[in-house]
């Protein structure tokens, strides 16, 4: 059942109206004197606060680190996870030597592993790389495997009824039959991977957002701390959006549900 | 496209299948014999939950008979042995266009895009489907899917042609359009088929030769030659000679009709 569409608009105000209420009780809270400064400073006062962190660049090449640190990681773990899970969801005896490694990397924390990383490479940026690459892998993996296996079978026997073998089987069904799974799946990978950075970057790091949430809280600034989560809210709302629109993009195929 | 002398023929000896279902042995085919032409349309008609699917698909070579064999005839080299089948529903890629999925057989066999779709283009408007090229399934209706199904099949140009109640989904006016849609492309561009239905109007209409499968376990009860001129169309519906096979198939099915069904 399609309901008339809702105008653009009626969207956005009901997305928009519960924050800003909330952010308007702050800000009267605050002016009134009614919440400590030194806890909740007012929006207003953060939101200039966030602009001369742009200004002087210092909010700026945070995000940068932090972006780039969760692409490059995640790429990495993205590539081989899709690798991996095509392969076992296609192969048997690949799914079944690589489950039980796979299911336990899974259960492992991945935070855990860096001191052991930073034993074995030193404190250094592959330390903190591989966490991340192994999060995302894990994810796209594990799902790129459910994808496979839950291709509707008549089209498998569909392409093999016209012949279809090997590479142009592998590029023309398996990969577009599981990619809307498989976009489950990275979606998950790049939340994961951006919680990850974070707090690897918290751990020990010397730039990034995550860097700059943790001398923040050692120097007390609580007007950082706040610009600090706020822009990791930010970063994952805007990559959330940006794979939505890709997928919109590479999947015209997909049959939506309400107003295209 | 067609040519007599690499038509495929299909010969079925004394096939049985049956399946285990619930703990329980149900036989769907007894000692199914026939043998099909050369470029003839052949259909098996029967009631529903006769094996007619079971039949087809062992004719396909997705199921092994229990006892009996397949064998497939005449030139049964390269290209003219391969077996296409049409289905009911799932008969094409979601992910994959019209166009794209029309000339899959064709892709499969190497042919470039261009000449994919100089070859596509003039069996896809026969079947309406002339600017729809682009479109993905989900923008199609279901008698639309099944029009770019029945065109994927004759664009594969296989040996043999099996087509598995194409057309049961539709509403009957649609089914009509497809029937005759398919009547015309095969009266023009003769090969080998071998339909299944159990619509009784559409077997007389489209084949050469009926057979008729009883019910489970579903075994042939009767051959029946279509001698109805072609070009066939819906006007040889209504004619006598047309009702009186329509009767005779109904007698075999066993399912006597009333003097109204056959007069109407």
């Amino acid at each position: 059942m399609k309901p008339f569409a809702e105008s653009p608009f009626r969207t956005i105000a009901w997305r928009l109206w519960l924050p800003t209420a909330i952010l308007a009780l702050w800000e009267i809270l605050a002016a009134q004197g009614l919440l400590n400064a030194l806890f909740f400073p007012a929006p207003s006062r953060l939101a200039r606060f966030a602009w001369h962190m742009v200004l002087d660049g210092e909010l700026p090449s945070a995000l940068s680190a932090t972006f780039s640190r969760m692409f490059f990681g995640s790429a990495i773990g993205i590539a081989a996870g899709l690798i991996t899970g095509l392969a076992m969801g296609i192969l048997t005896p690949v799914r079944k030597s690589l489950e039980p490694l796979i299911s336990g990397l899974n259960s492992t924390p991945k935070l855990a592993i860096m001191p052991m990383l930073l034993i074995f490479t030193g404190v250094g940026e592959t330390a903190r790389l591989v966490p991340i690459a192994l999060t995302s892998f894990i994810v796209v993996a594990v799902n790129a495997v459910d994808a496979v296996r839950n291709i509707n079978q008549a089209y498998i026997e569909l392409a093999h009824n016209y012949g279809a073998r090997g590479w142009l089987l592998l590029r023309r069904v398996y990969i577009p039959a599981s990619l809307p799974h498989v976009f489950t799946g990275l979606r998950l990978a790049l939340g994961r991977g951006l919680v990850i950075t974070i707090s690897v970057e918290l751990l020990g790091s010397a730039d990034g957002l995550g860097s700059l949430i943790w001398m923040a809280w050692q120097t007390f600034a609580t007007e950082r701390l706040y610009v600090g989560v706020a822009s990791t809210a930010l970063t994952g709302a805007l990559v959330h959006e940006a794979l939505h629109l890709s997928e919109r993009r590479l999947l015209p195929w997909r049959q939506r549900a309400g107003a295209a | 496209m067609g040519q007599p002398g690499r038509a495929l023929r299909l010969s079925c000896r004394d096939v049985s299948i049956s399946f285990e279902r619930a703990g329980s042995r149900v036989e769907a085919l007894r000692g199914v014999s026939f043998e099909s032409r050369p470029n003839e349309f052949l259909t098996i008609v029967g009631p529903s939950g006769c094996g007619k699917t079971t039949l087809l698909r062992t004719l396909a070579g997705l199921i092994a008979p229990d006892h009996g064999a397949v064998e497939r005839l005449g030139d049964t080299s390269g290209d003219g042995q391969r077996i296409l089948l049409v289905r009911q529903e799932n008969s094409l890629f979601p992910w994959m266009s019209v166009l794209d999925n029309a000339t899959f057989g064709l892709e499969v066999r190497g042919v470039p895009a261009a000449e994919r779709r100089r070859l596509a283009l003039p069996i896809l408007s026969r079947f309406g489907l002339a600017g729809r090229e682009h479109d993905y399934p989900h923008q199609l209706s279901l008698g639309m899917k099944q029009r770019v199904a029945v065109a994927a099949s004759f664009l594969g140009d296989p040996g043999m042609l099996l087509m598995d109640e194409p057309f049961a989904a539709l509403d009957c006016q649609t089914r009509l359009l497809l029937q005759q849609e398919l009547l015309e492309t095969w009266e023009q561009d003769q090969r080998s088929v071998i339909f299944v239905t159990h619509d009784v109007d559409e077997a007389i209409l489209l084949s050469d030769r009926v057979l008729v499968l009883s019910r489970q376990p579903g075994s042939i009860v009767s051959e029946i030659p279509i001698h109805f001129p072609r070009p066939r169309s819906a006007n040889s519906m209504l004619m006598p000679e047309f009702l009186s096979l329509k009767r005779r198939i109904y007698q075999e099915l066993g399912m006597v009709p009333t003097a109204l069904e056959v007069t109407a």
